[in-house]
């Protein structure tokens, strides 16, 4: 389903060995080494707030949310902030690749055998050489989750008027 | 394209300026139903109505004209003395004003009124205004010099000033306000003519006007010495306006930059009346002359010194503000004094001015509280018709300012409050005279600055809460046990009302009383970070107050450091701070670190508590500081690591998926550069509520934060061999006394304690099976370890005119007894519980206590 809409711009970074993408057009920049504030007693995929020029930006360990299990006092160096709704939010990733004309690839839908946390976050699957990218779904990867029968939902709505 | 978007310019205009009216209209009623003689009152309402119908006119929302049109020929009966308003008139006309606004609203939406039916209430209009004039709907004679007169100077300046001066002259002369009068005359029409053909009967009426008039017009000609000027003069001063000006350009001409104000005819309204209330000429031929000057001030607000802005640009202005606020700061953090004289003192200049502009900016986003307000007199009217009550409203203090965004905030709290006030507060009129009232109740409002805070009363001289009632319905609800209940202070009870689904209303009213609400009302109050209190008297009437800081956007905060962590904490919240004193520790009664403030118990809470995730560290108690908060009534310690500095601060707020925590009110940037997060005080509270409910087998330990649902919280000591316990609500503090104080007084041991003579109680003697005569190891092991430390631990029990310490060995905890374990005991235990799975006697303090009074030498030998 999602693989009929294909994104022709794509940001490219790793988590881990997983090597991931958002749409190029929601990376509003990308930082390195950003100082971060932690804030208790929230989810463990908040990994803490930046300041990007006075804007204070929620930083989300994007391992986390993918359910990659990286040592606890593993800091991702980079920082990729992406535009939403709801302002500014920052992805935390080890390292980031280029972008990526996928104007000629095939957009395959994911695999059903990946687990629960990627198949939420995960839109559609580019085969590279030896290699998959996972393509994401910024407004699904930035969010903080809670419940996910709602926060999908929101999802749905706002996929639609993306849609439009 | 241009032209399109001139128009929603001004139609988007002309509904933030005609609803603005409307709310006035509101009061203005409501006021003029209670002095309907009021010519200026009618008047300024007169002229709001008429504005609003030339300008749907103009606009083609003809609905809306219609419906305008038949309210203000039934005011202008009124304003010319045919009728006067009642309270089925104000009624009507609110009503009216009510479909307005509805029409207006229709308007935003749909950019047009053309789906609005106003033919009923028009008629209803139409019907008051006929019904009321019966079959000679001739306008008096009063009225008529008033059209005169005005007219008359109209044509003077006409005649001397250049020709487009004349036709604003004449425009806001009464040449159109003939028009009105002409129309109403004959009789009422439900649609009213184009501009030019308004123009143009005012021509044509105008001359017959001479004929019933004339009386008053000669005499208004007298006094007025252009008076002679015949009115076949005006009418070829209309001419000479048609012929100079196409008719729709004539709503611009006297505004040309506010077009919305087009109906310019409406100023000379107050001429007229001021004539027809046979007000001297002079004056009259003041108001002419000047026009729309006296009405300029009262309809549009100074049009030269105001402008309206746009909220969201005071809101961007106010997020650029913060960033320079922000920038300066990162500079003075960064400018040493090994910085070079000239940027010492641009920094200083910088920091200055920023500061100037903060301020300066804050103000304008200040409103006085009374915009809020002037709807309150049509509300509690409309309450009071419903309820069939006598209501008179008083308020205080509406010049006061605060925070736009608060203002919004506590509107409806506000609206809530005082509809309760009037519905559930206030008795009717009969229950008022036989409680020996006044027949009339009082809402009253007063509202002040009070240490950067706003102060908001709203009393009441009603029937006063019934504690009792509030008490039993807390327990029916099982929201709180009976005994939870009685152990509270009256004002504790009174607060009661702000649990959730509590309403004592004995019927549920259109109004109020449905249970929801009193609970919103607090928990709006406290997202904006004020407090609500409530006193009150049966039969007395009852005293809501909201404390309301003045602004959100930049708060004085203090910054304290927790590990390595540094946070904020509102300055708001902050009563003392308190470096924990090496010889006074941090004593932990069971689970619960209490500290002695001057005597006082302190409940603390530890960081850690709040801030910590995963396993909680070990708490340290020492080396520490202590922030003392009070935070929804509740006043504790939050014990820090280092406190660093107080700073004003911008606050920032959480991204929406983090409002949920309620640890935080926000973050906020510091000088360094450094993001840090703003505690929530109450939020702590909140927090620590939480757990203490989430974790039943450690229910003790935070019990100074909440209400205690249906247990008696407990002191639990040794005294010798015994475990015994002591409501905590019967100490007031707990001491240690040095042996070498203690004095023997006519055989009993007292010590000086604050400055009175405290009587020393020991247990041991009173309690069966334990103690001296019991002579066990553990009284002796205990006294000798008593002896060992060289002092007492002492309950202290005070009441007015007594002070009695009672001696223990050891506390161990403070914990909820379970009231079904529990089984009545013999003085002085007043009852055996289990806590902790293990049998304890709690100790009858006040038996106890006096039953030692009149002490028999017997105790002192208890030692």
């Amino acid at each position: 389903m999602a693989a009929t809409k294909t994104t022709q711009l794509l940001a490219t970074f790793w988590v881990g060995h997983a090597h991931l993408a958002i749409d190029a057009h929601h990376v509003q920049e990308v930082l390195v080494n950003q100082p971060m504030v932690r804030v208790p007693r929230t989810e463990p995929s908040v990994r803490g707030l930046i300041n990007l020029r006075g804007q204070v930006v929620t930083a989300i360990g994007l391992a986390d949310r993918l359910g990659i299990h990286q040592p606890a006092d593993h800091n991702p160096p980079f920082c990729v902030v992406v535009r939403t709704d709801d302002g500014p939010v920052s992805l935390l990733v080890d390292s980031v690749g280029g972008v990526l004309n996928t104007e000629d690839l095939r957009c395959d839908p994911p695999p059903d055998t990946l687990d629960e946390a990627m198949q939420y976050l995960v839109t559609g699957v580019h085969q590279l050489q030896g290699d998959l990218l996972l393509v994401l779904d910024v407004a699904r990867a930035t969010e903080v989750r809670a419940g996910a029968s709602t926060t999908s939902n929101d999802n749905q709505s706002r996929d639609n008027r993306e849609e439009f | 394209m241009s032209d399109a978007e001139d128009m929603s310019e001004i139609i988007a205009e002309f509904l933030v300026e005609s609803r603005e009216n409307l709310d006035r209209l509101d009061e203005e009623f409501v006021t003029l139903e209670q002095d309907p003689t009021s010519a200026e009152l009618l008047g300024s309402i007169f002229r709001t109505v008429h504005t609003i119908k030339g300008t749907a006119a103009f606009l083609d929302f003809t609905r809306l004209e219609q419906l305008t049109h038949a309210g203000e020929n039934l005011l202008s009966l009124m304003r010319d003395g045919a009728m006067s308003l009642d309270s089925t008139l104000t009624t009507v006309l609110l009503q009216m004003v009510d479909r307005v606004r509805a029409i207006l609203d229709v308007v935003e939406a749909e950019g047009t009124d053309a789906g609005m039916d106003v033919a009923e209430m028009s008629a209803r209009l139409i019907a008051l205004a006929n019904g009321d004039t019966g079959p000679s709907p001739e306008p008096t004679p009063a009225a008529r010099p008033a059209e005169t007169a005005p007219a008359v100077e109209a044509v003077e300046e006409a005649e001397t000033a250049p020709a487009v001066e004349a036709v604003e002259e004449a425009e806001t002369a009464p040449a159109v306000e003939a028009v009105e009068e002409a129309e109403t005359a004959p009789a009422v029409e439900a649609e009213a003519p184009e501009t030019a053909a308004e123009v143009e009967i005012a021509a044509e009426t105008g001359d017959p006007v001479d004929e019933p008039g004339v009386d008053t017009a000669e005499a208004a000609a007298h006094e007025s010495p252009g008076a002679e000027i015949s009115l076949a003069e005006l009418d070829q001063l209309v001419h000479e306006l048609e012929a100079a000006e196409a008719p729709p350009v004539l709503a611009f001409v006297d505004a040309p930059p506010a077009p919305t104000v087009a109906p310019a005819p409406v100023p000379p309204a107050p001429a007229p009346a001021a004539a027809a209330g046979a007000a001297p000429a002079a004056p009259t031929a003041e108001h002419g002359a000047d026009g729309d000057k006296p009405t300029g001030a009262a309809g549009r607000s100074s049009t030269e010194t105001s402008i309206r802005v746009d909220v969201a640009l005071l809101d961007r202005l106010m997020n650029l503000v913060s960033e320079l606020v922000l920038a300066r700061n990162q500079i003075n953090q960064n400018t040493g004094s090994d910085a070079s004289a000239g940027l010492q003192a641009a920094a200083q200049q910088l920091d200055i001015v920023t500061g100037d502009l903060q301020q300066a900016l804050m103000e304008t986003r200040m409103q006085p509280i009374g915009n809020l307000w002037n709807r309150l007199p049509r509300m509690i009217r409309d309450l009071a018709t419903q309820l069939d009550k006598r209501v008179s409203l008083e308020m205080e203090g509406s010049e006061t300012e605060l925070d736009k965004t608060l203002l919004e905030a506590i509107r409806d709290p506000l609206t809530h409050i005082i509809r309760n006030a009037v519905d559930h507060g206030l008795e009717d009129a009969a229950a008022r005279l036989a409680a020996g009232k006044p027949e009339t109740g009082t809402v009253s409002l007063r509202a002040r600055h009070e240490g950067g805070q706003v102060i908001v009363e709203i009393s009441d001289d009603g029937a006063g809460l019934n504690l009792e009632a509030i008490g039993a319905k807390v327990v029916d609800r099982g929201l709180m046990s009976a005994e939870a209940v009685a152990d509270l202070s009256e004002r504790e009870l009174a607060n009661l009302v702000f649990l959730p689904g509590l309403s004592t209303a004995k019927a549920i009213t259109k109004v109020s009383g449905r249970g929801v609400g009193m609970d919103v009302v607090k928990r709006s109050i406290d997202e904006i970070g004020g407090t609500i209190d409530i006193q009150t008297e049966l039969g007395k009437g009852t005293v809501f107050t909201l404390r309301i800081p003045l602004t959100l956007a930049i708060i004085p905060a203090l910054r304290v450091r927790c590990a390595d962590e540094r946070y904020l904490i509102p300055q708001l919240n902050v009563l003392e701070l308190h470096r924990v004193d090496p010889t006074a520790p941090i004593e932990l009664v069971g689970d619960t670190p209490l500290y002695r403030l001057r005597g006082e118990l302190l409940p603390l809470l530890h960081w850690s508590d709040v801030l910590a995730d995963g396993p909680l560290p070990a708490k340290v108690w020492t080396d520490k500081y202590i922030v003392v908060l009070e935070a929804n009534g509740r006043i504790f310690g939050f014990v820090v690591d280092a406190v660093e500095n107080t700073e004003e601060i911008v606050v920032k707020p959480l991204r929406a998926h983090l409002k949920d925590l309620d640890t935080f009110a926000g973050s906020t940037v510091l000088g360094d550069g450094s993001v840090a997060l703003i505690l929530d005080p109450i939020g702590i509270t909140r927090v620590v509520d939480l757990q203490a409910g989430d974790e039943p087998t450690r229910g003790g330990e935070h019990d100074q934060f909440r209400i205690k649902a249906g247990h008696e919280t407990v002191l639990v000591c040794t005294s010798g061999s015994t475990r015994i316990g002591f409501p905590l609500d019967g100490i007031t503090r707990l001491e240690s006394i040095p042996l070498t104080s203690i004095e023997h007084a006519s055989g009993v041991e007292v010590v000086t304690y604050r400055g009175r003579l405290m009587r020393l109680v020991r247990l041991q003697s009173l309690l069966p099976g334990g103690g001296w005569s019991g002579g066990g190891g553990g009284g002796f092991d205990d006294m000798v370890e008593a002896e060992a430390a060289r002092s007492l631990l002492v309950l202290v029990h005070e009441s007015d005119d007594d002070v009695a310490g009672i001696v223990v060995d050891r506390i161990i905890e403070v914990s909820d007894a379970d009231p079904n374990g529990s089984r009545p005991g013999n003085y002085p235990v007043r009852v055996s519980v289990l806590i902790d799975g293990r049998v304890t006697d709690v100790i009858d303090i006040e038996a106890v206590v006096a039953a030692t009074r009149g002490d028999t030498p017997a105790m002192s030998g208890a030692w």
